[in-house]
């Protein structure tokens, strides 16, 4: 089969041809897979050198676990997300344990001169992760997948081994936390209510 | 919903700068995957023979020449039986023996039988004797 074809194959069935030893499975499936782990990371850790890690180790486990892999059993992304959030849930506990709390993380000041190019997308993006940081593990991890991720809350669901009631309890909880941490910010980002 | 439409604090105006925000993975860091992902595939999918082999002592190795302990075990019972037929010959064998010739039967092949050296025999008694 032409490289072509094989990318218009789902992930469950390139993990087969990976197990199966189609070199052309692995590339792309990594390429694939590896961007969406490691912003996924990214945003659960706010560490670029730390997410590229973790993403390394979960493929890593997805390739060591491929010839048991069964099909249709659950999706390689669900199975993905849920070890890259384990992963980066064991580092931010070491984080704490170190003291390198989220205290480390530098608040945005008020009044500074730069409140007016911190309209900038990229600013309301960092302001975002800063405020993330701030929620408990499951709720910023709940919020990410569902508005960062884009993904439904079945499969959030699935990811974090929770009802989907659950999952809606924790997205709402979350949503108001961000909300709460990213009032604070407000002014400093430069918004304004008129 | 347009940014218009939206409050500014409305968290989709975060979540909307926020999704593209994530850092791209490096190229060279791809490769590294990508090199990670073959390893292990070339790994579990090598023929076992390439797989390193415990090195056999010599005694195992004839053994396994031979066909190993079940052809021992063959071995072992014909070389019983031979030696037991050749003690105690069944008459059958020997009524065979002598018609392909192997013993003989008849007077002239009798002579090659005669004891050429019978005073040696004596000699022997005299020795014992004395």
């Amino acid at each position: 089969m032409p490289f072509d074809d094989l990318t218009l194959l789902d992930d469950d069935a390139l993990l087969l041809l990976y197990a199966a030893g189609d070199p052309a499975a692995a590339r792309i499936l990594t390429e694939r897979l590896a961007p969406r782990v490691h912003a996924h990371a990214w945003r659960l850790l706010g560490d670029a050198a730390e997410a590229e890690d973790v993403t390394q180790e979960a493929l890593l486990r997805l390739w060591k676990i491929a010839p048991a892999w069964r099909q249709g059993e659950a999706k390689v992304t669900t199975w993905l997300y849920r070890v890259t959030a384990n992963l980066a849930t064991d580092r931010l506990r070491r984080r704490r344990g170190r003291g390198v709390a989220l205290e480390a993380i530098p608040e945005p000041e008020d009044g500074q001169p730069s409140a007016e190019a911190r309209m900038q997308e990229a600013d309301r993006a960092a302001a975002l992760q800063e405020a993330l940081a701030t929620l408990p593990d499951r709720q910023r991890q709940a919020v990410i997948l569902r508005h960062l991720e884009g993904l439904a809350n079945p499969d959030i669901a699935a990811i974090m081994d929770l009802g989907v009631e659950a999952v809606e309890s924790l997205v709402a909880r979350g949503k108001r936390g961000l909300a709460a941490a990213l009032s604070g910010m407000k002014e400093s980002l430069g918004y304004d209510d008129d | 919903m347009t940014d218009e439409d939206r409050k500014p604090d409305d968290l989709e105006f975060y979540f909307d700068a926020a999704r593209s925000a994530a850092p791209a993975l490096s190229p060279a860091a791809l490769d590294r995957m990508t090199a990670q992902a073959l390893a292990v595939q070339r790994e579990f999918t090598a023929p076992p023979l390439a797989r390193a082999a415990p090195r056999r002592g010599l005694l195992a190795q004839l053994l396994a020449t031979l066909g190993g302990w079940p052809a021992i075990a063959g071995l072992a019972t014909a070389a019983v039986a031979g030696i037991w037929i050749g003690a105690t010959p069944p008459a059958m064998l020997v009524d065979i023996a002598v018609q392909v010739g192997a013993i003989s039967d008849t007077a002239e092949d009798d002579l090659y039988l005669v004891d050429t050296q019978p005073a040696y025999v004596l000699s022997l008694d005299l020795t014992e004797g004395s």
